[in-house]
């Protein structure tokens, strides 16, 4: 495990999902969004700060910022273990890690899929999204890895 | 590029060894320490597992048709990442088993910021999935290493 990575590698991450997530989260999440009608048909599925008219979203982030950053250190700290089996330049690995993330997610969501009473629409769109923000990140970190701690 | 027999085959074997520890979880969890809460939060769940007695046989097909999907995904992903992972087999494989309940417990922190559940489910849910990964990916990586040695072609 290399801590440099973990922890700057692992902010870089964090902020590189933040940020795609600013376009994501207006497409698809808010109230205007392509979820923003079918979100409001479940709303007892949702954390009552989510379920405001507005949502409350600086409740939310002290949420999410502290266990994304925790899970961007964690995420962060796998790359630096399993990068050496990926080969290619330092964002292709990344990118190939930010693709393995993915894949992960998507099979943990079918775990939830098959017990959780949400329209599939919701799910194909989570599946979307966070697609999207693990390659970005996933190069991100990658580049950011190699420049912190070169690959032998 | 995954090696395609550690993908089915090993696959396969990371399946049964989740089923079997599931056999204990089950019954522990699901229809004891977590009865009450799953009651309080009766919204959340499939038509059928709010049925009286849970009309297993219904999600049953479609919990092991997807559950092998991801038990392939995963031992496909295994093979691509074992040369990173040190040991005999079983050892790498229960790294990977490591791997994956990391990343598990970050999604699961992600969900459990947005659904209304209570952190008790969460927590056992993870906990659960602590000697799935282990356990399954201990036998992945042992039948891994019978199926394809790392090292050879």
């Amino acid at each position: 495990m290399n801590w440099k990575i973990v922890f700057i590698g692992g902010v870089v991450f964090y902020v590189a999902l933040f940020a795609v997530s600013m376009i994501t989260g207006f497409v698809i999440h808010s109230p205007e969004g392509i979820l923003g009608a079918v979100y409001k048909a479940h709303n007892s599925f949702w954390r009552p700060e989510l379920a405001m008219d507005p949502p409350d979203m600086a409740a939310m982030m002290k949420i999410w910022v502290p266990s994304g950053l925790l899970s961007a250190f964690l995420a962060a700290g796998v790359y630096s273990v399993v990068r050496s089996a990926l080969a290619g330049a330092p964002w292709q690995r990344g990118l190939k890690f930010g693709v393995i993330c993915a894949v992960f997610a998507f099979v943990n969501m079918l775990g939830y899929w098959g017990v959780f009473n949400l329209p599939n629409q919701i799910w194909a769109w989570w599946a979307v999204d966070y697609t999207i923000l693990y390659l970005i990140a996933g190069s991100v970190l990658g580049w950011v890895a190699h420049k912190l701690a070169p690959q032998g | 590029m995954p090696n395609w027999k550690i993908a089915f085959l090993g696959g396969l074997a990371y399946y049964a060894a989740q089923w079997i520890v599931s056999f204990v979880t089950g019954p522990l969890l699901h229809e004891g320490i977590l009865v009450e809460a799953y009651k309080a939060h009766a919204q959340f769940w499939r038509p059928e597992l709010n049925q009286e007695p849970p009309d297993m046989a219904a999600l049953l097909p479609r919990w092991i048709t997807w559950g092998l999907i991801g038990a392939f995904i995963s031992a496909a992903i295994y093979s691509v990442l074992r040369p990173a992972l040190a040991g005999p087999g079983w050892q790498r494989g229960l790294k990977f088993g490591v791997i994956i309940t990391l990343l598990h417990g970050a999604f699961m922190a992600g969900w459990s910021g947005v659904f209304n559940l209570p952190d008790m489910i969460w927590m056992w849910w993870w906990a659960e999935s602590v000697f799935y990964f282990l356990i399954g990916g201990a036998t992945l990586g042992w039948v891994a290493e019978k199926l394809a040695p790392v090292g050879r072609p």
